[in-house]
């Protein structure tokens, strides 16, 4: 999972900016909330949650402060799951910073979008280091969801397919002439007998034959 | 393949997939021509193989990597009308792309290229091919360039029709100086 990493882009708002590392057993969510005013003194507000080291917590906090070089950051919530998937009360208490957090800096209707879509965020784990990675939707679009555009240009190219393309595939085919096709009908697909077989397993290795 | 479906595709703008809006392509993605590519392979892979290399290769190369004036010249003519091919096989360099042997000599404001190339998809109806020779030999493998070469171009000849077992319609002849 590290590594990969995807921004997207909501059609209507910019939520903020989510952060999410994954290790190998740990997984750090920090997430970001934007849209502040110019000026203002973020609060430094970090909450802190049982497993999470000084260390680990400092690197987060760096990872804040690149992020706050743009004066964008108010408050950052930091959470760490280990191994396994945290517990319910765990999960709520992420939901309830998250959903005060999100409140407090975009509409409540954002907010609301982002804890709905936290539960999942944990599951599929995306992204990958503290460096600005932009989420404004929660639930990040599956691979195989196809833009509007995409699947216009497979409709179009299918359609095209069939109706321009199939009549004439055999007469394209037939055009390019015939000797493969008396090659396949000719004695080298009827039996082992031109190939690599020695005379006494019943072949005729006969290198010039191949 | 028969023009009609050659001209159809441009028609239907499933040959300039990525290339920009601005010069006359459709600015979709490379999931796009993944996905027109597929469609067409359900029903003939020798026309989704030319589709394929046009837009994924033809078009990205000179989208990404050639002149400005390149890209002015070619990219409408690659989205409308002209077919691209890419040269890069040898008989002595097939899988060792490095190995190749057309040398580029430069020769006043041109190029002179000699060299033959073996395998080239789309040659038989291209309308501009894009030929990697060493420009630099001394530097070896990094000498190689890329060279926009019409079809028109003097001294460049396209060999007869090669036979194939599969994706016989897509063709796959020979250049020769």
């Amino acid at each position: 999972m590290a590594g990969h990493s995807q921004a997207l882009q909501a059609p209507d708002q910019r939520l903020g900016r989510v952060d999410i590392v994954i290790l190998a057993e740990k997984f750090f969510f920090c997430c970001e909330t934007s849209g502040v005013k110019r000026g203002k003194t973020p609060a430094q507000t970090y909450p802190t949650y049982p497993g999470i080291r000084a260390g680990q917590a400092k690197r987060i906090q760096n990872g804040r402060k690149k992020c706050s070089r743009k004066r964008t950051c108010r408050q950052v919530l930091v959470s760490r799951l280990k191994g396994q998937s945290p517990s319910s009360s765990y999960k709520e208490k992420i939901a309830s910073c998250m959903s005060k957090l999100l409140q407090r800096a975009t509409s409540a209707r954002a907010a609301r979008r982002v804890v709905s879509g936290a539960a999942r965020l944990r599951a599929q784990c995306y992204s990958t280091s503290l460096a600005d990675v932009e989420l404004a939707a929660p639930q990040p679009a599956p691979l195989c969801a196809l833009l509007e555009e995409e699947q216009a240009m497979a409709e179009a190219a299918s359609r095209f397919a069939r109706e321009r393309v199939g009549p004439v595939v055999q007469s394209m085919d037939e055009a390019c002439g015939g000797r493969s096709r008396r090659v396949i009908g000719g004695p080298a697909f009827r039996g082992p007998r031109f190939l690599c077989i020695g005379g006494q397993d019943g072949g005729r290795r006969d290198r010039r034959a191949l | 393949m028969e023009a009609d479906v050659i001209d159809g595709l441009f028609e239907h703008g499933l040959m300039g997939i990525e290339i920009a809006e601005e010069h006359g392509g459709c600015g979709a993605t490379f999931t796009a021509a993944c996905l027109v590519v597929e469609e067409l392979a359900k029903v003939d892979p020798a026309v989704s193989v030319m589709v394929d290399i046009h837009n994924t290769i033809i078009n990205n190369c000179v989208s990404r990597w050639a002149s400005p004036e390149l890209q002015r010249e070619w990219l409408p003519r690659l989205a409308s009308d002209t077919l691209g091919s890419f040269c890069l096989s040898e008989a002595g360099s097939g899988s060792d792309a490095f190995a190749l042997r057309c040398a580029a000599r430069r020769d006043g404001d041109d190029y002179l290229l000699s060299g033959e190339k073996l395998w080239i998809s789309n040659s038989a109806e291209a309308g501009v091919f894009l030929v990697m020779a060493n420009a630099a030999p001394e530097k070896g493998h990094r000498g190689i360039t890329c060279f926009v070469v019409p079809r028109e171009a003097a001294g460049l000849r396209v060999g007869p029709k090669e036979d194939k077992l599969g994706t016989r319609a897509s063709s796959r002849r020979r250049l020769l100086p």
